[in-house]
Protein backbone atom coordinates (compact mmCIF):
# COMPACT_ATOMS: atom_id res chain seq x y z
CA UNK A 1 0.00 0.00 0.00
CA UNK A 2 3.25 2.30 0.92
CA UNK A 3 4.81 1.40 -2.17
CA UNK A 4 1.91 2.59 -4.15
CA UNK A 5 1.51 5.86 -3.02
CA UNK A 6 5.21 6.20 -2.92
CA UNK A 7 5.20 5.28 -6.77
CA UNK A 8 2.56 7.97 -7.55
CA UNK A 9 3.86 10.54 -6.04
CA UNK A 10 7.03 10.22 -7.87
CA UNK A 11 4.66 10.38 -10.87
CA UNK A 12 3.27 13.77 -9.65
CA UNK A 13 6.59 14.97 -8.69
CA UNK A 14 7.14 15.00 -12.35
CA UNK A 15 4.43 16.35 -13.60
CA UNK A 16 4.13 18.58 -10.63
CA UNK A 17 0.89 19.32 -11.11
CA UNK A 18 -2.24 17.41 -9.10
CA UNK A 19 -2.61 18.41 -5.38
CA UNK A 20 -0.99 15.24 -3.05
CA UNK A 21 -3.29 13.19 -0.81
CA UNK A 22 -1.97 13.77 2.77
CA UNK A 23 0.23 10.57 3.46
CA UNK A 24 2.77 11.55 5.94
CA UNK A 25 5.86 9.84 3.87
CA UNK A 26 4.89 11.35 0.53
CA UNK A 27 4.98 14.81 1.98
CA UNK A 28 8.29 14.32 4.02
CA UNK A 29 10.07 13.21 0.57
CA UNK A 30 9.48 16.66 -0.86
CA UNK A 31 9.73 18.68 2.13
CA UNK A 32 12.79 20.86 2.83
CA UNK A 33 14.49 18.37 5.66
CA UNK A 34 18.05 19.11 5.49
CA UNK A 35 17.75 22.95 6.15
CA UNK A 36 15.54 22.20 9.51
CA UNK A 37 18.58 20.51 10.86
CA UNK A 38 20.33 22.64 13.74
CA UNK A 39 22.86 24.80 12.66
CA UNK A 40 25.94 22.61 14.39
CA UNK A 41 24.84 19.87 12.22
CA UNK A 42 24.56 21.77 9.21
CA UNK A 43 28.18 23.22 9.98
CA UNK A 44 29.83 20.21 10.92
CA UNK A 45 28.55 18.98 7.12
CA UNK A 46 30.31 22.28 6.06
CA UNK A 47 33.27 21.37 7.65
CA UNK A 48 33.31 18.16 5.66
CA UNK A 49 33.42 19.86 2.24
CA UNK A 50 35.60 21.92 0.49
CA UNK A 51 35.82 25.64 1.58
CA UNK A 52 34.43 27.08 -1.71
CA UNK A 53 32.15 24.52 -1.75
CA UNK A 54 30.53 25.56 1.67
CA UNK A 55 30.77 29.53 0.54
CA UNK A 56 28.64 28.46 -2.61
CA UNK A 57 26.03 27.21 -0.44
CA UNK A 58 25.70 30.87 0.76
CA UNK A 59 23.18 31.46 -2.31
CA UNK A 60 21.10 27.96 -2.12
CA UNK A 61 18.56 29.99 0.34
CA UNK A 62 18.27 32.31 3.40
CA UNK A 63 18.74 29.93 5.90
CA UNK A 64 22.37 28.74 4.29
CA UNK A 65 23.55 32.04 3.70
CA UNK A 66 25.73 32.62 6.78
CA UNK A 67 26.50 29.33 7.92
CA UNK A 68 29.75 28.91 6.30
CA UNK A 69 30.74 31.93 8.13
CA UNK A 70 30.62 29.40 11.58
CA UNK A 71 32.99 27.08 9.56
CA UNK A 72 36.16 27.17 11.96
CA UNK A 73 38.72 27.11 9.31
CA UNK A 74 39.02 29.69 6.21
CA UNK A 75 40.91 27.77 3.19
CA UNK A 76 41.82 29.81 0.01
CA UNK A 77 43.58 28.70 -2.69
CA UNK A 78 44.26 31.61 -4.99
CA UNK A 79 46.09 29.57 -7.68
CA UNK A 80 47.60 26.25 -8.16
CA UNK A 81 50.68 25.34 -10.20
CA UNK A 82 50.55 22.93 -12.57
CA UNK A 83 46.61 22.64 -12.48
CA UNK A 84 45.36 22.28 -15.76
CA UNK A 85 41.73 22.72 -17.22
CA UNK A 86 40.96 24.50 -14.41
CA UNK A 87 40.57 28.39 -13.89
CA UNK A 88 42.83 27.73 -10.44
CA UNK A 89 45.22 26.76 -12.84
CA UNK A 90 46.09 30.83 -13.42
CA UNK A 91 46.22 33.42 -10.85
CA UNK A 92 43.48 35.90 -11.02
CA UNK A 93 43.51 39.36 -9.14
CA UNK A 94 40.11 39.18 -9.48
CA UNK A 95 39.44 36.06 -7.71
CA UNK A 96 41.87 37.27 -4.96
CA UNK A 97 39.77 40.33 -4.83
CA UNK A 98 36.49 38.37 -4.25
CA UNK A 99 38.22 36.04 -1.81
CA UNK A 100 38.31 39.46 0.07
CA UNK A 101 34.86 40.13 0.54
CA UNK A 102 34.23 36.95 1.56
CA UNK A 103 36.77 37.41 4.35
CA UNK A 104 35.33 40.72 5.34
CA UNK A 105 31.76 39.87 4.99
CA UNK A 106 32.78 37.29 7.51
CA UNK A 107 34.56 39.48 9.81
CA UNK A 108 31.93 42.66 9.63
CA UNK A 109 29.02 40.19 10.56
CA UNK A 110 27.76 40.98 13.81
CA UNK A 111 28.46 37.99 15.61
CA UNK A 112 30.86 36.81 13.33
CA UNK A 113 32.69 33.44 14.82
CA UNK A 114 36.21 33.66 15.14
CA UNK A 115 38.40 32.18 12.27
CA UNK A 116 40.44 29.15 14.05
CA UNK A 117 42.77 28.46 11.00
CA UNK A 118 43.59 30.04 8.27
CA UNK A 119 44.86 27.79 5.84
CA UNK A 120 46.09 29.64 1.83
CA UNK A 121 47.71 28.38 -0.86
CA UNK A 122 49.53 30.52 -3.23
CA UNK A 123 52.24 31.60 -5.61
CA UNK A 124 55.46 33.25 -4.38
CA UNK A 125 56.55 34.46 -7.89
CA UNK A 126 52.88 36.10 -8.28
CA UNK A 127 53.92 39.26 -6.43
CA UNK A 128 49.73 40.23 -6.14
CA UNK A 129 48.97 37.10 -4.75
CA UNK A 130 51.70 37.61 -2.00
CA UNK A 131 50.49 41.14 -1.01
CA UNK A 132 46.80 39.90 -0.83
CA UNK A 133 48.62 37.11 1.75
CA UNK A 134 49.43 39.52 3.94
CA UNK A 135 46.54 41.48 4.24
CA UNK A 136 44.48 38.22 4.64
CA UNK A 137 46.55 37.09 7.16
CA UNK A 138 46.03 40.39 9.23
CA UNK A 139 42.44 40.65 8.64
CA UNK A 140 41.80 36.86 10.00
CA UNK A 141 44.21 37.36 12.96
CA UNK A 142 43.76 33.49 13.24
CA UNK A 143 45.18 31.28 15.86
CA UNK A 144 46.08 29.09 13.72
CA UNK A 145 48.23 29.83 10.24
CA UNK A 146 49.12 27.86 7.39
CA UNK A 147 50.34 29.15 4.55
CA UNK A 148 51.28 26.85 1.40
CA UNK A 149 53.72 28.21 -0.83
CA UNK A 150 54.49 27.45 -4.25
CA UNK A 151 56.60 28.92 -6.82
CA UNK A 152 57.41 28.58 -10.45
CA UNK A 153 60.36 26.84 -11.29
CA UNK A 154 63.31 27.78 -13.40
CA UNK A 155 63.66 31.39 -11.53
CA UNK A 156 67.31 32.81 -11.46
CA UNK A 157 69.24 30.77 -9.35
CA UNK A 158 65.82 29.09 -8.13
CA UNK A 159 65.78 31.76 -5.67
CA UNK A 160 62.42 33.65 -5.33
CA UNK A 161 64.47 36.63 -2.71
CA UNK A 162 63.43 37.12 1.37
CA UNK A 163 60.76 37.99 2.26
CA UNK A 164 59.22 38.71 5.32
CA UNK A 165 56.08 37.19 7.44
CA UNK A 166 54.12 39.60 9.89
CA UNK A 167 52.10 37.47 12.34
CA UNK A 168 48.81 38.72 13.53
CA UNK A 169 48.42 39.10 17.39
CA UNK A 170 46.34 35.66 17.98
CA UNK A 171 48.58 33.49 16.03
CA UNK A 172 49.94 30.80 18.23
CA UNK A 173 50.78 27.77 15.36
CA UNK A 174 52.51 28.50 12.16
CA UNK A 175 52.90 25.92 9.68
CA UNK A 176 54.66 26.58 6.34
CA UNK A 177 54.64 24.53 3.53
CA UNK A 178 57.10 25.87 0.85
CA UNK A 179 56.50 23.53 -2.52
CA UNK A 180 59.72 24.67 -4.13
CA UNK A 181 63.72 25.23 -3.40
CA UNK A 182 63.34 28.82 -4.63
CA UNK A 183 60.90 29.57 -1.79
CA UNK A 184 63.41 30.62 1.36
CA UNK A 185 61.79 30.16 4.79
CA UNK A 186 60.13 34.19 5.52
CA UNK A 187 61.87 36.35 8.55
CA UNK A 188 59.41 36.10 10.90
CA UNK A 189 58.07 39.09 12.67
CA UNK A 190 55.55 41.49 14.37
CA UNK A 191 55.03 41.93 17.91
CA UNK A 192 53.67 38.89 18.74
CA UNK A 193 56.43 36.84 17.30
CA UNK A 194 56.60 36.65 21.25
CA UNK A 195 53.58 34.36 21.83
CA UNK A 196 54.52 31.74 19.00
CA UNK A 197 54.07 28.50 21.02
CA UNK A 198 54.34 26.12 17.57
CA UNK A 199 56.24 26.14 14.36
CA UNK A 200 56.32 24.13 11.58
CA UNK A 201 58.74 23.63 8.80
CA UNK A 202 57.51 21.28 5.99
CA UNK A 203 58.57 21.35 2.92
CA UNK A 204 61.28 21.44 -0.22
CA UNK A 205 63.14 24.41 1.59
CA UNK A 206 66.62 25.27 1.80
CA UNK A 207 67.12 26.01 5.38
CA UNK A 208 70.05 27.90 6.76
CA UNK A 209 71.39 29.36 10.44
CA UNK A 210 69.92 32.64 9.59
CA UNK A 211 66.61 31.61 9.72
CA UNK A 212 67.05 30.00 13.18
CA UNK A 213 68.91 33.22 13.90
CA UNK A 214 66.96 35.98 12.57
CA UNK A 215 64.35 35.52 15.01
CA UNK A 216 63.72 35.25 19.17
CA UNK A 217 60.89 32.94 20.00
CA UNK A 218 60.82 33.56 23.29
CA UNK A 219 57.31 31.10 23.80
CA UNK A 220 57.95 28.45 21.32
CA UNK A 221 57.42 24.83 22.80
CA UNK A 222 57.71 23.07 19.11
CA UNK A 223 59.86 23.09 16.79
CA UNK A 224 59.47 20.95 13.50
CA UNK A 225 61.07 20.91 10.63
CA UNK A 226 60.62 18.24 8.09
CA UNK A 227 62.04 17.58 4.31
CA UNK A 228 64.18 21.03 4.65
CA UNK A 229 67.80 20.43 3.25
CA UNK A 230 70.84 21.62 4.78
CA UNK A 231 73.68 23.59 2.74
CA UNK A 232 75.58 23.73 6.03
CA UNK A 233 75.22 23.01 9.70
CA UNK A 234 72.48 24.14 11.94
CA UNK A 235 72.24 24.92 15.75
CA UNK A 236 68.77 25.15 17.59
CA UNK A 237 69.50 26.47 20.83
CA UNK A 238 67.83 27.92 23.88
CA UNK A 239 69.37 31.52 22.52
CA UNK A 240 66.65 31.73 20.37
CA UNK A 241 64.11 29.43 21.74
CA UNK A 242 64.53 29.56 25.65
CA UNK A 243 61.39 27.55 25.83
CA UNK A 244 61.70 24.86 23.28
CA UNK A 245 59.89 21.17 24.61
CA UNK A 246 59.90 19.10 21.66
CA UNK A 247 61.79 18.99 18.62
CA UNK A 248 61.30 16.87 15.34
CA UNK A 249 63.78 16.66 12.72
CA UNK A 250 61.97 14.68 10.00
CA UNK A 251 63.93 13.84 6.91
CA UNK A 252 66.21 16.47 6.36
CA UNK A 253 68.44 16.69 3.88
CA UNK A 254 71.67 17.60 3.54
CA UNK A 255 72.59 19.57 -0.24
CA UNK A 256 75.05 17.33 -1.90
CA UNK A 257 76.84 14.12 -1.15
CA UNK A 258 79.62 16.37 -0.21
CA UNK A 259 78.04 18.57 2.34
CA UNK A 260 79.71 18.32 5.60
CA UNK A 261 76.48 19.34 7.63
CA UNK A 262 75.42 18.98 11.39
CA UNK A 263 73.14 19.43 13.61
CA UNK A 264 73.30 21.00 17.06
CA UNK A 265 70.41 21.12 19.58
CA UNK A 266 71.17 22.86 22.60
CA UNK A 267 68.30 23.56 24.28
CA UNK A 268 67.51 23.59 28.28
CA UNK A 269 63.75 22.98 28.03
CA UNK A 270 64.43 20.39 25.84
CA UNK A 271 62.07 17.24 26.28
CA UNK A 272 61.24 15.32 23.76
CA UNK A 273 63.56 15.00 20.56
CA UNK A 274 62.52 12.83 17.54
CA UNK A 275 65.52 12.82 14.66
CA UNK A 276 64.05 10.39 12.45
CA UNK A 277 64.06 9.96 8.49
CA UNK A 278 62.30 7.99 6.01
CA UNK A 279 65.11 4.90 5.00
CA UNK A 280 67.20 5.38 3.00
CA UNK A 281 68.58 2.03 2.37
CA UNK A 282 67.45 -0.87 0.38
CA UNK A 283 68.14 -4.60 1.32
CA UNK A 284 70.99 -6.11 0.31
CA UNK A 285 69.47 -8.26 -1.62
CA UNK A 286 67.58 -5.90 -4.47
CA UNK A 287 68.56 -5.02 -7.63
CA UNK A 288 72.13 -3.05 -7.74
CA UNK A 289 70.87 -1.14 -10.95
CA UNK A 290 68.99 0.79 -8.60
CA UNK A 291 69.21 4.31 -9.36
CA UNK A 292 67.45 7.65 -8.86
CA UNK A 293 67.93 11.06 -10.71
CA UNK A 294 70.02 13.44 -8.99
CA UNK A 295 68.76 16.77 -7.61
CA UNK A 296 70.70 20.30 -6.70
CA UNK A 297 69.05 20.71 -3.55
CA UNK A 298 69.32 17.02 -2.01
CA UNK A 299 72.22 14.63 -1.66
CA UNK A 300 71.16 10.79 -2.56
CA UNK A 301 72.48 10.12 0.73
CA UNK A 302 71.89 11.74 3.55
CA UNK A 303 74.87 11.60 6.22
CA UNK A 304 75.11 14.65 8.98
CA UNK A 305 78.71 15.15 9.89
CA UNK A 306 77.87 15.57 13.21
CA UNK A 307 74.89 15.80 15.76
CA UNK A 308 75.38 17.08 19.13
CA UNK A 309 72.88 17.35 21.63
CA UNK A 310 72.83 18.93 25.07
CA UNK A 311 68.95 19.18 26.39
CA UNK A 312 69.62 18.47 30.57
CA UNK A 313 65.87 17.93 30.85
CA UNK A 314 65.70 15.38 27.93
CA UNK A 315 63.19 12.14 28.79
CA UNK A 316 62.00 11.09 24.91
CA UNK A 317 64.82 10.31 23.21
CA UNK A 318 64.18 8.82 19.33
CA UNK A 319 66.43 8.30 16.35
CA UNK A 320 64.93 6.48 13.34
CA UNK A 321 67.45 5.56 10.27
CA UNK A 322 69.25 8.84 10.36
CA UNK A 323 73.31 8.70 10.03
CA UNK A 324 75.79 10.83 11.71
CA UNK A 325 79.95 10.50 11.26
CA UNK A 326 79.00 11.61 15.05
CA UNK A 327 77.09 11.60 17.68
CA UNK A 328 78.06 13.56 20.89
CA UNK A 329 75.87 14.04 23.83
CA UNK A 330 77.06 16.83 26.43
CA UNK A 331 73.73 15.97 28.37
CA UNK A 332 70.53 14.64 28.77
CA UNK A 333 67.89 14.39 31.62
CA UNK A 334 66.47 10.86 33.04
CA UNK A 335 65.53 8.91 29.73
CA UNK A 336 62.13 7.55 30.10
CA UNK A 337 61.71 6.84 26.30
CA UNK A 338 64.66 5.48 23.97
CA UNK A 339 64.18 4.31 20.35
CA UNK A 340 67.25 4.04 18.00
CA UNK A 341 66.49 2.40 14.76
CA UNK A 342 68.84 1.64 12.43
CA UNK A 343 68.93 -0.06 8.87
CA UNK A 344 71.58 -1.61 7.25
CA UNK A 345 71.44 -2.32 3.18
CA UNK A 346 72.74 -1.01 -0.28
CA UNK A 347 72.88 2.93 -0.19
CA UNK A 348 70.76 4.86 -3.06
CA UNK A 349 73.05 5.64 -6.12
CA UNK A 350 73.07 7.58 -9.08
CA UNK A 351 73.08 5.48 -12.30
CA UNK A 352 77.47 6.12 -13.02
CA UNK A 353 78.12 5.07 -9.03
CA UNK A 354 79.66 2.32 -7.47
CA UNK A 355 77.14 0.22 -5.48
CA UNK A 356 77.54 0.75 -1.71
CA UNK A 357 76.49 -0.74 1.27
CA UNK A 358 75.56 0.43 5.10
CA UNK A 359 76.93 -2.73 6.46
CA UNK A 360 75.74 -3.88 9.87
CA UNK A 361 79.33 -3.37 11.36
CA UNK A 362 78.50 0.42 10.51
CA UNK A 363 75.44 0.27 12.14
CA UNK A 364 76.84 -1.30 15.17
CA UNK A 365 79.26 1.39 15.62
CA UNK A 366 76.37 4.04 15.26
CA UNK A 367 73.91 1.80 18.05
CA UNK A 368 77.36 1.65 20.22
CA UNK A 369 78.26 5.36 19.25
CA UNK A 370 74.74 6.51 20.27
CA UNK A 371 73.91 4.28 23.42
CA UNK A 372 77.42 5.32 24.71
CA UNK A 373 76.65 8.59 24.55
CA UNK A 374 73.38 8.61 26.32
CA UNK A 375 74.05 6.28 28.93
CA UNK A 376 74.06 9.53 31.61
CA UNK A 377 70.71 9.17 31.27
CA UNK A 378 69.80 5.66 31.28
CA UNK A 379 70.95 5.21 34.67
CA UNK A 380 71.18 5.10 37.60
CA UNK A 381 67.78 3.46 36.96
CA UNK A 382 65.98 0.68 38.21
CA UNK A 383 65.34 -2.01 36.04
CA UNK A 384 61.64 -3.00 37.52
CA UNK A 385 60.74 0.69 36.15
CA UNK A 386 61.18 -0.37 32.70
CA UNK A 387 57.68 -1.42 31.13
CA UNK A 388 59.13 -2.61 27.47
CA UNK A 389 62.62 -2.84 26.54
CA UNK A 390 63.10 -4.40 22.99
CA UNK A 391 66.82 -5.03 21.53
CA UNK A 392 65.98 -6.72 17.59
CA UNK A 393 68.48 -7.39 15.54
CA UNK A 394 68.66 -9.08 12.11
CA UNK A 395 70.43 -9.00 8.64
CA UNK A 396 68.82 -5.39 8.19
CA UNK A 397 67.28 -3.54 11.23
CA UNK A 398 68.95 -2.67 14.50
CA UNK A 399 66.91 -1.44 17.01
CA UNK A 400 67.00 -0.87 20.56
CA UNK A 401 63.81 0.45 22.49
CA UNK A 402 63.15 1.04 26.19
CA UNK A 403 59.45 2.83 27.61
CA UNK A 404 59.15 2.82 30.96
CA UNK A 405 56.04 3.38 33.12
CA UNK A 406 57.07 6.39 34.89
CA UNK A 407 54.65 9.19 33.54
CA UNK A 408 56.23 10.84 30.84
CA UNK A 409 56.10 14.78 30.84
CA UNK A 410 55.63 15.24 27.05
CA UNK B 1 15.37 -6.91 12.01
CA UNK B 2 14.24 -5.68 14.96
CA UNK B 3 12.58 -8.58 16.07
CA UNK B 4 16.01 -10.25 15.21
CA UNK B 5 17.48 -7.70 17.88
CA UNK B 6 15.28 -7.91 19.90
CA UNK B 7 15.30 -11.43 20.70
CA UNK B 8 19.07 -12.11 21.05
CA UNK B 9 20.12 -13.58 23.94
CA UNK B 10 22.48 -12.60 26.50
CA UNK B 11 26.10 -13.86 25.22
CA UNK B 12 28.82 -14.73 27.46
CA UNK B 13 27.65 -12.68 30.25
CA UNK B 14 27.15 -9.30 28.57
CA UNK B 15 24.98 -7.66 30.49
CA UNK B 16 21.96 -6.77 28.60
CA UNK B 17 19.94 -2.99 27.70
CA UNK B 18 16.75 -2.14 26.68
CA UNK B 19 16.28 0.22 24.12
CA UNK B 20 13.20 2.27 23.27
CA UNK B 21 12.45 4.24 20.29
CA UNK B 22 9.40 6.95 20.47
CA UNK B 23 7.02 4.52 19.07
CA UNK B 24 7.51 1.79 21.73
CA UNK B 25 9.64 -1.28 20.10
CA UNK B 26 12.55 -2.66 22.12
CA UNK B 27 15.25 -3.46 21.19
CA UNK B 28 17.98 -5.83 23.79
CA UNK B 29 21.37 -5.12 22.89
CA UNK B 30 24.49 -5.88 24.65
CA UNK B 31 26.47 -3.05 27.31
CA UNK B 32 29.20 -3.03 24.57
CA UNK B 33 27.06 -2.00 21.84
CA UNK B 34 24.99 0.61 23.55
CA UNK B 35 28.15 1.97 24.78
CA UNK B 36 29.00 3.21 21.52
CA UNK B 37 26.75 6.12 22.20
CA UNK B 38 28.29 8.56 24.45
CA UNK B 39 24.45 9.10 25.76
CA UNK B 40 23.89 5.65 26.61
CA UNK B 41 27.80 5.00 28.10
CA UNK B 42 26.71 7.90 30.13
CA UNK B 43 23.32 6.21 31.73
CA UNK B 44 25.12 2.99 31.77
CA UNK B 45 27.92 4.95 34.59
CA UNK B 46 25.14 6.32 36.36
CA UNK B 47 23.01 3.43 36.70
CA UNK B 48 20.07 4.33 35.22
CA UNK B 49 19.29 1.87 32.70
CA UNK B 50 17.42 -0.68 35.00
CA UNK B 51 14.02 0.11 33.20
CA UNK B 52 15.04 0.43 29.76
CA UNK B 53 16.04 3.31 27.51
CA UNK B 54 13.60 5.78 26.77
CA UNK B 55 14.33 7.42 23.37
CA UNK B 56 11.50 9.86 23.09
CA UNK B 57 12.81 11.15 19.45
CA UNK B 58 14.07 8.01 17.83
CA UNK B 59 11.56 6.09 15.43
CA UNK B 60 11.59 2.50 15.44
CA UNK B 61 13.01 1.89 11.99
CA UNK B 62 15.66 4.65 12.42
CA UNK B 63 17.21 2.59 16.16
CA UNK B 64 16.81 -0.35 14.07
CA UNK B 65 19.33 1.18 11.80
CA UNK B 66 21.45 2.20 14.68
CA UNK B 67 21.00 -1.01 16.35
CA UNK B 68 22.71 -3.10 13.05
CA UNK B 69 25.20 -0.43 12.81
CA UNK B 70 26.15 -0.41 16.60
CA UNK B 71 26.40 -4.15 16.52
CA UNK B 72 28.18 -4.28 13.16
CA UNK B 73 30.41 -1.65 14.94
CA UNK B 74 31.16 -3.57 18.85
CA UNK B 75 33.20 -6.03 17.19
CA UNK B 76 30.80 -8.29 19.41
CA UNK B 77 29.21 -10.11 16.24
CA UNK B 78 27.75 -13.04 18.24
CA UNK B 79 25.30 -10.78 20.15
CA UNK B 80 24.33 -9.57 16.81
CA UNK B 81 21.17 -10.85 14.87
CA UNK B 82 20.88 -13.61 12.46
CA UNK B 83 22.55 -11.74 9.35
CA UNK B 84 25.78 -10.93 10.92
CA UNK B 85 27.35 -14.35 12.26
CA UNK B 86 30.44 -13.68 11.10
CA UNK B 87 33.01 -11.49 12.51
CA UNK B 88 33.28 -8.79 10.86
CA UNK B 89 37.07 -7.63 9.41
CA UNK B 90 37.59 -4.05 8.80
CA UNK B 91 36.72 -4.47 5.43
CA UNK B 92 32.97 -5.82 5.79
CA UNK B 93 32.81 -2.76 8.18
CA UNK B 94 33.55 -0.88 5.37
CA UNK B 95 31.19 -2.42 2.79
CA UNK B 96 28.26 -2.38 5.52
CA UNK B 97 29.01 1.57 6.55
CA UNK B 98 28.91 2.35 2.27
CA UNK B 99 25.61 0.17 1.82
CA UNK B 100 23.99 1.77 4.93
CA UNK B 101 24.55 5.03 3.56
CA UNK B 102 24.05 4.80 0.16
CA UNK B 103 21.16 3.38 0.33
CA UNK B 104 19.67 5.97 2.12
CA UNK B 105 16.86 8.19 1.05
CA UNK B 106 16.94 12.00 2.01
CA UNK B 107 14.72 12.31 4.75
CA UNK B 108 15.83 8.84 6.27
CA UNK B 109 18.98 9.92 5.98
CA UNK B 110 18.57 13.23 8.33
CA UNK B 111 16.75 11.48 10.76
CA UNK B 112 19.63 9.19 11.02
CA UNK B 113 22.25 12.04 11.23
CA UNK B 114 19.36 13.15 14.03
CA UNK B 115 19.61 9.85 15.78
CA UNK B 116 23.05 9.85 15.71
CA UNK B 117 23.60 13.34 17.28
CA UNK B 118 20.83 12.85 19.73
CA UNK B 119 22.81 9.52 20.93
CA UNK B 120 26.42 10.60 20.55
CA UNK B 121 27.54 8.06 18.27
CA UNK B 122 30.66 10.01 16.88
CA UNK B 123 31.59 7.78 14.18
CA UNK B 124 28.03 7.19 13.13
CA UNK B 125 27.06 11.31 12.45
CA UNK B 126 30.56 11.57 10.83
CA UNK B 127 29.60 8.79 8.68
CA UNK B 128 26.03 10.37 7.42
CA UNK B 129 27.43 13.77 7.75
CA UNK B 130 30.20 12.90 5.29
CA UNK B 131 27.47 11.15 3.07
CA UNK B 132 25.57 14.42 2.69
CA UNK B 133 28.86 16.77 1.91
CA UNK B 134 29.59 14.37 -0.53
CA UNK B 135 26.23 14.85 -1.95
CA UNK B 136 26.80 18.52 -2.01
CA UNK B 137 30.04 18.84 -2.99
CA UNK B 138 30.94 20.24 -6.50
CA UNK B 139 27.37 20.94 -6.71
CA UNK B 140 25.92 24.40 -7.63
CA UNK B 141 23.24 26.03 -5.95
CA UNK B 142 20.87 25.14 -8.17
CA UNK B 143 21.91 21.66 -8.11
CA UNK B 144 21.94 21.52 -4.20
CA UNK B 145 18.17 22.81 -4.36
CA UNK B 146 16.90 20.09 -6.42
CA UNK B 147 19.12 17.77 -4.46
CA UNK B 148 17.82 18.54 -0.94
CA UNK B 149 14.70 20.35 -1.97
CA UNK B 150 15.72 23.46 -0.88
CA UNK B 151 13.22 26.61 -1.97
CA UNK B 152 14.97 29.85 -3.37
CA UNK B 153 13.54 32.40 -1.22
CA UNK B 154 16.05 35.14 -2.80
CA UNK B 155 15.40 37.33 -4.86
CA UNK B 156 17.32 38.00 -8.29
CA UNK B 157 19.49 40.88 -7.30
CA UNK B 158 19.97 39.15 -3.52
CA UNK B 159 21.07 35.68 -4.92
CA UNK B 160 23.58 37.60 -7.79
CA UNK B 161 24.72 39.92 -4.97
CA UNK B 162 25.40 37.21 -2.85
CA UNK B 163 27.26 35.39 -6.27
CA UNK B 164 29.32 38.02 -7.06
CA UNK B 165 30.52 38.92 -3.70
CA UNK B 166 31.99 35.13 -3.43
CA UNK B 167 32.48 34.94 -6.76
CA UNK B 168 35.46 33.01 -6.24
CA UNK B 169 33.89 30.30 -4.98
CA UNK B 170 31.80 30.02 -8.22
CA UNK B 171 34.29 29.68 -10.79
CA UNK B 172 34.53 27.25 -13.25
Amino acid sequence: MAGKKRHDRRKGNVSNSKPLPPPKKAVEKREDVISKLPDDILVHILTMCPYSDAVRTAAVSRRWQHLHTQLPGVLLSMSVLGLLNSSLGEPSEQRVQSMERTLRRRLHDGNHHTIELLRILYRKDVPFECKYVNKFIALANAPRLELHVQCAKGLLDEDAGEWSLELPPATTQLKLRPYWYAVRPPRLHGPTVNSLRQLILNGMVVLRQEFLDNVFLPSLEELHIVKCTLPASIEITSGGMPRLKRLRVSNVAVMSDTTKAGIAVLADELTTLHVTCSCQTEPMSSDPGWFISPSRFRAVFTRYSCFRLRAPKLRVFDWHCCYADEVRVDSVGCLSDVAVQLAAGRLPRLGHQESTCLTMEDCDKQMKGILRELMPGLRPRKWNYIERKCVKRDERWLCFEISSITPKYD
Amino acid sequence: MAAAAAEATTDGGGKMIILISADGKRFEVTEAVASQSQLISNMIEDDCTENGVRLPNVDGDILTMVVDYCNMHAGDAAAAGDTMKASSTEEELKKFDAELVQALENPVLFKLILAANFLNIKSLLDMTCQRVADMMSGKTPEQMRETFSIENDFTPEEEAAIRQENAWAFDD
